[in-house]
């Protein structure tokens, strides 16, 4: 009798069950760190740059990521990585103008900018297709995550679901973007490390990094890959849909995206975040979510597998191959690591649409803080439980499927472009933002139901597709998007210069170029340009605190003050000096024009009760912001 | 990415088919269908219900040992059901997923035409006529080619190829070795250090030639890879009886490049840049004009740099993969 291994063991459940009490436990022991609704969707705005960049990195890889990419991996090889490789183009743009925009307005949701900028119809307009296209991706999520935990463990598909929502609801619910954020941590380094455990035990087993090379065809080595064939998945349609549409759509108007964002300490550290993830993270994330589909087409290349393998299943097929017991466990938690860590992100934005879009706008403006918080923790049930409930009706209707994917299409391209030239050109006014987002959407629909309109921006790509709303969907799929962004853009120029808006509200802080003034606005003052050096000192406690420009003084000696290059008013972040806290104990306050005495920091009670300095040598670390 | 996501939901929801609901089980091939039996054959088999079959006593996916422990065991069986007695059990039998598994057909098989079985514990799954083992002699002499038609193609195309020599019989791969080095010498060299020297002291890849339809003694057709770089190849066809033999230097196969221009793979990457290069473009010129990136202070010069050092840095990435490493065999 020959001995070899089983996966799906007792030990790969154990991993898999420890692993979801890890994450519950995780996520609900920070739930005592949320105490108003500005921590429950932004953290108290505490986190440092690496927390953001990992938890957004758990984010954007999502339950599917790991079979999607592996699928194209497969059949398309590196230009897999395509995808993931885009975004650091709009980094100009999103530095300097969208992050600073959304730090410094104070706004809680994208839909709030809409009005902001434009106007209350724009508003209603934005939060309606924010909804429907946020719902629709929680069920998503869950569905095939379901549907992977059915295939390789055969677990029963709304047991598997409802497991995971109810995990991902209560630590949301508990905790809110904290939560979020530091589970995110855990599942992305998680996800990142399970993809790379498998790619290497694929080399291994091809025999090294040049047996493996050696067995990907051309095609599949390159990363840009063919121009305009075949019509599934193509250089220009991957440029236009990913680069362009995509890329504008995750960094201008993903609500979750948004939300980390604002969860940092500083617009600074969300700069270093965004830099990191997509020099570093967003590099080796592509290579975790892709490389089974390299893996398989090797093996299958060296006779390992047939050369025709089903894309969609390689997978599960790589994984069957290379793991052993406990291995196949971590590879699967990694898997609802990747759904917990977007669906838990979907949830918390659903909440914040909808509280302050809808019930803060039209239901309870007036209500005190305490409740609007209860309120976002009903709504972030209510999510997940809409999440689960579409589930079923996914399973049953594939057709569902392609009418979410048709809306995705025809939201993005409408509403990426309405932000952009909000965001970057003074004249655009509210009555072009309206009709840019619902005419376009109008553009977009009769793109799917006579797809021919898009054949002018194909460039040689072929049409594929089939009849029906699916079919059509499939038509020049990839061509959509820069079609969208045409007509779009034409509408939101025409309608922009055509009419003749009298502009009743300030800009400031709402659109490039006033964000000098805008930096003032949220520091109450000029800010003070020089950077000094983080000094650690010794803290004490004042009394009862002194507010100033709605946030409490601190006081500081002098030579910490030469040392932050900090003037009273200056606003600064103290928080405990060990880092691997990651701004949990931490509060932004005021510098004093009092000084303290000397090595010490006197700090009010309510931000000695934030910080809690360590009894030991009682020290905090205290930044200059500005 | 939204296609992706929707052919994965179509075929997730096909594979699916309601909640843990039992799915049907079905072969649909066996690949190889046919081995000699003087050593083991590895076979594929593609079909559905796998993951099913097997029922709820083994987690899955798993190994099938033809052990008392499990309920199913997969088995060949020669000739009518009357004779199940005379089968024999395939060898590391592997469910890969619900629509594969592997498995070896072991050594001394006698000679003829087999149904695949599946004993399941409430009865059994029959796949007639699936696998045929023939007699072959080990001493046989090894396969050798006598001419490669057409010996000149065009890269980039897709082309029918005939191999005629003798002992062609019973391939088990068929394998395009190259872009050869050009000087003849280094040829030698290569045939004399062998072609098995690890990446990167030589650049050959290894091709299976595809599709392959005739097969006999004296002729083996196949389809060579659209996307094979130009360059001189070489072929080297294996026997399940002759299993490395030595390449065949004196037939090659040339593919010529087409005719001149930009590669497309330049193109690929040239207009890739120029358009996400006029979003990045744009980004800085309102950053200049904000005053956040330029030459006049520390902080702008700072800025400038470490944007121009993410172009450059996904540049050199998207480079390397698209023009140093796709040609490196």
């Amino acid at each position: 009798m020959q001995h070899s291994h089983i996966i799906g063991t007792t030990l790969d459940y154990g991993i898999i069950i420890g692993y979801f009490v890890l994450v519950l436990g995780f996520g609900a022991f920070f739930g005592r760190y949320t105490k108003t609704t500005k921590d429950f969707f932004f953290s108290g705005q505490r986190f440092p740059w690496w927390l953001i960049a990992f938890s957004m990195v758990a984010t954007t890889v999502g339950s599917y990521s790991f079979i999607k990419y592996s699928a194209v991996a497969y059949s398309y090889g590196m230009s897999s990585t395509h995808t993931y490789w885009n975004d650091w183009f709009w980094m100009p743009l999103f530095v300097f103008g969208w992050l600073p925009i959304l730090y410094y307005s104070r706004v809680t949701s994208i839909p709030e900018y809409f009005e902001r900028r434009f106007n209350r119809p724009t508003r209603l307009l934005a939060t309606i297709v924010m909804l429907l296209y946020l719902l629709g991706y929680i069920g998503i999520n869950f569905y095939t995550l379901g549907v992977a935990l059915n295939a390789m463990l055969g677990w029963n598909l709304m047991l598997a679901v409802v497991v995971i929502a109810v995990i991902s609801a209560i630590y949301v619910t508990a905790g809110g973007q904290t939560s979020v954020i530091m589970t995110d941590l855990l599942q992305g380094v998680l996800l990142l490390a399970a993809g790379f455990l498998l790619f290497g035990l694929g080399i291994y087993y091809l025999g090294g990094f040049g047996s493996f090379w050696d067995n990907m065809p051309y095609r599949h080595r390159l990363v840009l890959a063919y121009t305009n064939r075949p019509p599934d998945f193509n250089m220009l349609g991957i440029l236009w849909q990913d680069g362009l549409s995509q890329g504008a759509f995750v960094l201008f108007l993903n609500q979750g995206i948004m939300m980390r964002f604002l969860s940092a300490k500083s617009v600074k550290d969300g700069k270093k975040a965004i830099t990191f993830v997509l020099i570093g993270l967003q590099v080796v994330a592509a290579l975790a979510v892709a490389g089974a589909g390299w893996l398989g087409k090797a093996m299958a290349e060296r006779g390992d597998l047939p050369v025709h393998s089903n894309a969609n299943t390689i997978f599960v097929v790589v994984s069957s191959i290379l793991c052993q017991p406990g291995v196949f466990g971590l590879v699967m938690a990694a898997l609802t690591a990747a759904l917990m860590s977007t669906a838990d992100t979907l949830i918390n934005a659903t909440s914040a649409v909808v509280v302050n879009d809808l019930w803060k706008v039209y239901v309870n403006p007036d209500a005190p803080d305490r409740q609007t918080l209860r309120m976002a923790r009903i709504v972030s049930v209510a999510a997940a439980g809409i999440g689960v409930l579409m589930v079923p009706v996914y399973a049953s209707f594939k057709s569902i499927y392609a009418a979410h994917a048709a809306f995705t299409a025809m939201v993005g391209p409408p509403l990426a472009v309405a932000v952009l030239l909000g965001a970057f050109w003074r004249r655009f006014s509210a009555r072009a933002a309206f009709w840019t987002i619902a005419a376009g959407i109008g553009a977009m629909a009769l793109s799917v139901i006579w797809p021919d309109v898009l054949a002018p921006f194909a460039f040689g790509i072929a049409k594929a597709g089939g009849p029906g709303l699916a079919g059509h969907l499939k038509s020049y799929f990839f061509v959509r998007a820069l079609y969208g962004f045409v007509i779009c853009g034409a509408i939101g120029i025409i309608v922009a210069l055509v009419s003749k808006e009298t502009r009743t509200k300030s800009l400031v802080g709402l659109v490039w170029g006033t964000l000098n003034e805008a930096r003032a606005n949220f520091k109450g003052e000029q800010p003070s340009p020089a950077d000094g050096k983080p000094a650690h000192l010794l803290a004490v406690l004042l009394g009862e605190s002194i507010i100033r420009k709605g946030r409490p003084e601190i006081r500081l000696p002098l030579s910490a003050r030469e040392q932050l290059h900090a003037q009273p008013g200056d606003l600064l972040y103290v928080t405990d000096p060990r880092w691997y806290l990651g701004g949990l104990r931490s509060a932004h306050v005021v510098l004093s024009e009092r000084t303290a005495s000397s090595d010490r920091v006197e700090l009010p009670k309510d931000v000695w009760n934030l910080v809690r300095p360590r009894r030991k040598n009682g020290k905090v670390r205290v930044e200059k912001i500005m | 990415m939204w296609p992706w996501l929707a052919s994965l939901m179509a075929a997730a929801a096909i594979g699916c088919s309601g909640s843990g609901a039992k799915r049907s089980f079905d072969v649909s091939s066996v690949t190889p269908n046919h081995g000699p039996n003087y050593d083991s054959v590895r076979i594929f088999i593609r079909g559905s219900g796998f993951i099913s079959l097997l029922g709820g006593k083994v987690q899955l996916p798993t190994r099938l040992e033809g052990t008392s422990k499990t309920s199913v065991r997969l088995e060949m069986w020669q000739g009518s059901s009357q004779r199940l007695k005379e089968g024999f059990s395939l060898e590391r039998t592997t469910v890969l997923s619900d629509e594969l598994m592997r498995a070896e057909v072991p050594p001394g098989v006698p000679p003829g035409l087999y149904h695949l079985v599946f004993r399941r514990h409430m009865g059994l799954e029959f796949t007639k006529s699936a696998y045929r083992v023939y007699q072959v002699k080990p001493n046989r002499g090894p396969p050798f080619i006598r001419e490669i038609r057409p010996s000149r193609v065009i890269a980039g195309q897709p082309a029918r190829l005939s191999i005629l020599g003798g002992n062609l019989d019973d391939p088990i791969a068929i394998i395009l070795i190259g872009p050869l080095p050009k000087d003849s010498k280094d040829t030698q060299l290569l045939l004399q250090v062998g072609l098995g020297v690890p990446w990167p002291f030589h650049q050959a890849r290894r091709v299976h030639l595809l599709r392959v339809s005739e097969q006999n003694a004296a002729r083996i057709s196949g389809t060579i890879p659209a996307d094979l770089p130009a360059g001189k190849y070489t072929i080297q066809i294996q026997t399940s009886t002759h299993k490395g033999q030595p390449t065949d230097f004196d037939h090659l196969l040339i593919i010529a490049k087409p005719p001149a221009g930009m590669s497309e793979r330049t193109e690929d990457f040239v207009i890739y840049f120029v358009v996400m290069g006029f979003v990045f473009l744009l980004g800085m010129i309102m950053a200049y004009r904000q005053g956040d990136v330029g030459l006049g202070t520390k902080k702008k010069r700072f800025n400038l740099a470490w944007m121009l050092a993410g172009l450059l840095f996904y540049a050199l990435l998207i480079g390397v993969f698209q023009f140093w490493l796709s040609g490196w065999y």
